[in-house]
């Protein structure tokens, strides 16, 4: 996993909970990296033991700590380097969501040894769509839902996501029902 | 592949061109605005055609000026335009083709159709490119998406790569900036690393020469390393002490527990923490050690170990001590002393005192405050103000080295207090002014009482010595007179031409050694006296000398005494003691003469002892003969005539023996050698003993003899039975005597209960133990105070002669004596008999009505227990006192030894009329000889015979018996037969080993006694065979003797008590051997013992020797263990066996054999 994933969340823990817990988090789970680069690798169970460490320090089930960390990832780390990119990507939300699955097949232009999840989107009305979610890496289900509550915020159109089906239930991949129908009329 | 050889002609449609490129730009020939992109000419809305491009755009590159020409020129080169209005820039190139309708009209966003006014150029300038951004963030500020580009435009995904290729950067600068900072950090580290090592490398110097003593240890607490000074202070080497914990091996005996403890706590909680402790060094020495504890971290902050560096605090401990203890002893002494104290400012005149000098007058601080000099002087007597001011002066200025003065001081009560000041200059200015004075005020009041009393004391002593009639003087320890008294002085002018030589001042010593150089042997004897005193040997010695004078002789003693002080002092006394000395020389003439007269007095006694012993012998040995030959000569056929002569033999012979028995008890009382011998007795058996000894006597007269007994006197009593009796007799004797008409009534009662302080003297002094049996721990005997009384009808005694009565040989009636005969000691020794008792004796009398003799005794009563176990004893054959039946059954083989022929001859004519033939020895060797050969059942053995005495003569068959310690045979038994009745004969006997005495002369009765008790040693037929029960038998045997005993109303009450009181004594018993306690928590055990010794003890009265033995064998086992035995069914057993038999005995008539008993 790329190491703006660790970066999110690393800056999610100190901005929240300051550097020693961080640091504990780290000595728990047994990282000794100083500094994660974005666009640098890491082994995935890396990601996993800082998830895990972290709900265990801050007594957290793990699907809040990913959750949480998913929308950290959008609202700060993304939208932080990449905003532009993403602004470009959508105007509004459900241009945005619309456009997922593109931006996505061009993020791995940028990142050669992603193994990239794969998104696509079906059932669009106005107000929702479903978006689905194909993957290798398990357990990354709640993380999913934090990036789309993050792209809600950042869009400032409140999102409800709904679960619709996962692999852990048997499905060969997780379906996300996104609804905006709450954003507010400009 | 180029378009020439390509034969496909590719062309776009304009659609698909705008599409392909959206944000292209077209310009004609003028460098007009021809068409433009979709999404250009919707970012830039003032693209109009026709517009110059010159006003639209500016060439950022190349440099180059707007023309067709140039734009020519630059086909297929790289250019970079600005859009004026929106500030977009685009790169790309510029394309010159010849012009086609299609591509000449600029379309507008929902145009359809190319304008058609406008003139078609010849050729066009094609520009392709896409918009440059530097930030991704440009894209939607300026109104661009993704939909703006052209799928195959890669300047968004290449913005994206920038972005993260920034983002990587800003990571990487990040980085470089920890590294940068960690190297700085590390740098700095690595300076105070050196200089750490650099100070650690000093600090090590230092803690290795530095007089401290510095340890360091693990986290454990044990040493790793020690410094010298550590080594110097406690002997202990680095190789020594590594590895060991410094507490084990420094601490020791007197190390404050507390102090460890807290060092231990301070290692255990890895504190800095300081401690002081006292340790011990290799050699033994102990030293005081302050310790400073310090733990020792890495830099993570983990223990590394800890060091201790310890300072030798000994001498400091010590000073402190002293100090404190200095403190602790001036406070006390202050406090304890009642010293007042006060400091005086002479410069400022400021005073201070303590509250022990306010309260020496009185007063507390705060009512004497302010304090000020003016305050000693108001409150000291005006007389001692100004002594004390001179000497205050006198010590200020030098002169004196202290100030000391004693003052009264007003006390508030009104009274003076004497006070003695004491006091010092402290300190003085540059100019030698005294600056601070202080001092101390001491109560001296009692102590000036002492010394007035002491003066007067003297004064009075003084006059005291001075009015001694005898010559005092005091002698220091060298012998000089220091003080004389009068008597002295005026002995010396008197006698001596100087007196001054003999007083004060005068060396006495000098005096005695001159005299005795000059030949005075009295002299030197005192003077060596006088030196021995001073040396310590003796404390006092006195010397009688004659002094010879002009006119006459005075005789002086001299006492020399040193005085009970170390100053060896003395004090002399000469005494005239000529008067004594006269008196002194009467007295002792007096003195010889009166030993003389009692040394003859005791010799005249000793020969009247002699006498009486000579005379006892020599009496009785043919009185013996005398009354033995008249009572056979009685038993022959005589006239009546010679009866009576025969008789009045025998009479005279009886009352001269009881004369000399008289004359012989006076004379051991006199002696003090009458013992009182206490014995457990029926006092109604002795009684009834006593009047049928008088029924021979009364059996014919006029005079009746009867006894009365209260019924409250106990039947079983403790004292000397024997000398009772004695005293019975007499009385009743004396009653009979002088009673010829009437009757004589021996009377016993029970007095009152008796005080309890009153004692028994001679009966608790000789008592002996055992007695009672039951316990281990008897109760105290109850005693009781009986009062006997031998009342007759007789003369009477006038109230003069009752004074008489108790006399010695005195006697009231010397015509009645005359004619009654006596000794007139009778009343004499009774009265004496009864005073050695613990009683006392009186008489009560009127002339011609009669007299009452009495006497009180207090006496143990005993227990129904020891009654009957005295009772039993009493019965058993061979104890019985009273004439005895003669069993005579076989002879026995009796050996008589004796050199006095008529002796022998009547104790041969008393034997064979009993029915023995014995032997005859003449003496001892013959005695010894013939019972080896004949081997006797017993002998008579006189104790005075020629070869070998009878003692002897025992003793050699006693010993030859223990040789023949195997034979069957049982020893003989030897009976005295001596006329020795003085005291001890008996106590000879025993120790020479005989089993007994008979005086002499020979009572047929006494002898008949002994040959009976002689009897039951012998193996005795077995009667149990002929009778059908022998338990039966025995019960008809005991129950016969108790009606014989105490008649047959008694024995029945008393079988009738034990029927009625055995079942609870067995059912206690029954209780008992279950183990349980007692109700009063005694042990059972004990109190099993007790009950079965009880049932024992009655069993046996009656009878019952199977219940008996059990009952002992059962306080036995008792006794011995706390384990029961079950002898207790056996018992009830026996005694349900037995029940019938007793009940039948309690219904029936007397026993045949018990009357027949009586009559013998």
């Amino acid at each position: 996993m790329y190491g703006m994933v660790n970066k999110a969340v690393q800056e999610m823990v100190c901005m929240h909970y300051g550097e020693p817990v961080w640091e504990e988090i780290k000595t728990r789970a047994g990282v000794d990296v100083e500094l994660f680069f974005g666009n640098e690798s890491y082994p995935d169970d890396m990601t996993y033991r800082l998830v895990v460490a972290g709900s265990q320090v801050l007594n957290l089930p793990p699907e809040k700590v990913l959750e949480a960390f998913g929308e950290h990832w959008v609202v700060h780390t993304a939208n932080g380097g990449f905003e532009g990119l993403m602004r470009a990507a959508g105007k509004t939300l459900p241009e945005f969501l619309k456009n997922l699955p593109v931006f996505h097949d061009r993020v791995c232009l940028i990142f050669p040894k992603l193994q990239p999840p794969r998104f696509t989107i079906s059932d669009v009305t106005e107000h929702s769509l479903n978006l689905h979610y194909f993957s290798d890496r398990p357990g990354l289900t709640p993380f999913v839902v934090g990036l789309l509550k993050g792209l809600g915020k950042m869009f400032g159109s409140p999102i409800g996501v709904q679960i619709l089906e996962t692999k852990a239930t048997g499905a060969d991949h997780d379906v996300f029902h996104a609804d905006w129908s709450n954003t507010p009329r400009a | 592949m180029n378009g020439k050889d390509n034969p496909y002609q590719v062309g776009l449609p304009p659609a698909q061109f705008a599409a392909a490129f959206p944000f292209h730009i077209i310009l004609d020939e003028q460098l007009c605005l021809v068409q433009a992109g979709s999404s250009l000419t919707r970012i830039c809305t003032d693209l109009s055609p026709g517009n110059p491009i010159a006003n639209l755009f500016q060439i950022l590159r190349p440099g180059l000026d707007w023309s067709f020409a140039s734009i020519t020129q630059g086909y297929r080169q790289f250019f970079l335009l600005l859009h004026k209005a929106s500030g977009m820039r685009l790169r790309g190139e510029f394309l010159i083709l010849p012009s086609s309708p299609a591509c000449t009209n600029v379309r507008q966003p929902g145009q359809d159709a190319p304008n058609t006014a406008a003139p078609i150029p010849s050729q066009v300038a094609i520009f392709l490119g896409s918009p440059w951004f530097y930030d991704a963030s440009e894209i939607p500020r300026m109104g661009l998406g993704f939909e703006d580009f052209a799928v195959h435009d890669a300047s968004v995904d290449l913005l994206q790569v920038f972005e993260t290729q920034k983002i990587a950067l800003a990571d990487a600068r990040k980085l470089l900036i920890k590294v940068s900072s960690q190297r700085e950090e590390l740098r700095a580290a690595n300076d105070r690393l050196r200089q750490e090592r650099t100070d650690a490398q000093k600090l090590a110097i230092i803690a290795a020469r530095t007089n401290n003593s510095v340890v360091l240890t693990d986290p454990s607490g044990h040493v790793v390393w020690v410094n010298e000074g550590f080594t110097r202070l406690t002997g202990y080497t680095l190789e020594e002490m590594s590895g060991k914990k410094p507490g084990r091996i420094l601490q020791g005996p007197d190390t404050d527990p507390t102090a460890s403890e807290i060092f231990t706590e301070l290692i255990r909680q890895k504190q800095v923490g300081k401690v002081e402790i006292l340790n011990y060094g290799k050699n033994g020495s102990r030293y005081w050690l302050s310790i400073e504890l310090q733990p020792i971290r890495d830099p993570q902050g983990n223990l590394t170990g800890f060091m201790s560096i310890g300072t030798d605090i000994t001498a400091r401990r010590a000073a402190e001590q002293r100090l404190s203890l200095e403190r602790e002893r001036l406070k006390s002494i202050i406090q304890g002393s009642d010293l007042g104290t006060w400091e005086w400012n002479l410069q400022t005149h400021e005073v201070l005192i303590n509250d022990l000098w306010a309260n020496l007058i009185g007063y507390t601080l705060e009512e004497l405050a302010p304090v000020t000099i003016q305050t000693w002087r108001d409150h000291t007597h005006p007389e001692d103000t100004q002594t004390a001011w001179e000497i205050v002066k006198r010590h200020i200025a030098g002169e004196l080295p202290h100030y000391d003065c004693d003052a009264r001081m007003l006390h508030k009560d009104g009274h003076f207090v004497w006070v003695r000041n004491r006091g010092q200059i402290l300190n003085r200015s540059a100019d030698g002014k005294a600056i601070v004075m202080f001092g101390t005020t001491t109560n001296i009041t009692n102590r000036k009482r002492a010394e007035h009393a002491l003066e007067a004391s003297e004064r009075f002593a003084r006059a005291t010595v001075d009015a001694l009639s005898g010559h005092l003087a005091i002698l220091n320890e060298k012998g000089t007179i220091i003080h004389v008294n009068r008597a002295w002085r005026d002995f010396a002018t008197a006698t001596s031409d100087n007196p001054s030589s003999l007083c004060e001042g005068a060396d006495y010593l000098g005096v005695c050694d001159r005299s005795g150089a000059a030949g005075c042997t009295d002299g030197q004897i005192f003077a060596e006296g006088i030196r021995s005193l001073l040396k310590g040997h003796h404390r006092e010695f006195s010397l009688e000398y004659l002094r010879t004078g002009k006119l006459d002789e005075q005789w002086f003693i001299a006492r020399v005494t040193l005085f009970p002080s170390n100053d060896r002092r003395m004090v002399i006394i000469h005494e005239n003691i000529t008067s004594t000395k006269e008196a002194a020389r009467q007295l002792q003439l007096s003195n010889t003469q009166l030993v003389e007269a009692t040394a003859r007095a005791e010799s005249a006694n000793r020969a009247k002892s002699d006498f009486l012993a000579m005379m006892s012998h020599e009496i009785r040995t043919p009185m013996n003969g005398i009354i033995g030959m008249t009572n056979l000569l009685l038993d022959t056929p005589l006239t009546t005539r010679q009866r009576e002569f025969v008789s009045t033999v025998g009479q005279s012979g009886e009352a001269l023996l009881d004369i000399i028995n008289d004359i012989l008890d006076f004379s051991k009382i006199e002696a003090g050698q009458l013992q009182i011998e206490p014995n457990n007795f029926h006092l109604g058996r002795l009684l009834k003993g006593v009047l049928e000894l008088f029924e021979p006597r009364i059996r014919d007269g006029n005079v009746t003899l009867t006894t009365e007994i209260a019924e409250d006197v106990p039947s079983g009593i403790r004292t000397d039975d024997g000398r009772l009796r004695q005293v019975l007799f007499n009385l009743v004797g004396n009653a009979i005597k002088f009673t010829k008409q009437g009757g004589v009534i021996l009377r016993v009662i029970r007095l009152p209960a008796p005080e309890p302080q009153i004692s028994i003297p001679a009966l608790q002094a000789t008592s002996p133990e055992g007695t009672s049996g039951l316990t281990s721990s008897p109760p105290p005997p109850i005693s009781a105070r009986l009062r006997f009384e031998v009342q007759d009808s007789g003369l009477g005694i006038s109230g003069a002669d009752q004074k008489l009565l108790f006399q010695p040989f005195l006697q009231v009636n010397r015509s009645t004596t005359r004619k009654e005969g006596g000794t007139g000691l009778g009343l004499a020794i009774t009265r004496r008999i009864v005073e050695l008792l613990g009683g006392t004796i009186g008489v009560v009398s009127t002339p011609g009505k009669g007299s009452t003799f009495w006497f009180e005794l207090a006496v143990e009563t005993l227990t129904s227990t020891e009654l009957a176990e005295m009772v039993t004893l009493e019965t058993e054959p061979e104890q019985a006192g009273e004439p005895e039946p003669d069993l005579g059954h076989e002879p026995l083989r009796i050996l008589v030894a004796e050199d006095h022929p008529t002796n022998r001859r009547l104790a041969l004519l008393v034997l064979e009329k009993l029915g023995h033939h014995p032997d005859i020895a003449e003496n001892g060797l013959e005695a010894v000889r013939a019972w080896s050969e004949r081997g006797h059942d017993l002998i008579l053995m006189d104790c005075q015979m020629p070869e070998l005495d009878g003692f002897d003569a025992t003793r050699e068959i006693r010993r030859i018996e223990a040789q023949r310690a195997s034979s069957d045979r049982p020893p003989v038994q030897i009976f005295a037969l001596t006329a020795n009745a003085l005291t001890g004969d008996r106590e000879r006997c025993l120790e020479a080993g005989m089993d007994g005495h008979i005086s002499k002369p020979l009572r047929m009765r006494e002898l008949r006694a002994v040959l009976n008790r002689g009897r039951t040693t012998l193996p005795q037929p077995d009667v149990s065979k002929s009778r059908t029960d022998p338990a039966t038998n025995s019960i008809d045997l005991k129950i016969s003797e108790l009606e014989q005993e105490f008649g047959r109303e008694e024995a029945v009450s008393l079988l009738e008590s034990f029927l009625t009181d055995t079942p609870g004594r067995l059912a206690e018993l029954r209780q008992l051997a279950t183990g349980r306690e007692t109700p009063d928590g005694a042990p059972a055990h004990r109190a099993l013992a007790i009950a079965a010794h009880s049932v024992a003890g009655s069993s046996g009265l009656f009878g019952l020797d199977e219940l008996r033995s059990l009952g002992l064998k059962l306080e036995e086992l008792a006794n011995r263990s706390r384990e029961l035995p079950d002898l207790v069914t056996k018992m009830e057993e026996t005694y349900a066996a037995a029940l019938p038999t007793l009940k039948e005995r309690h219904q029936v008539k007397p026993m045949p054999g018990g009357e027949g008993m009586c009559n013998s």
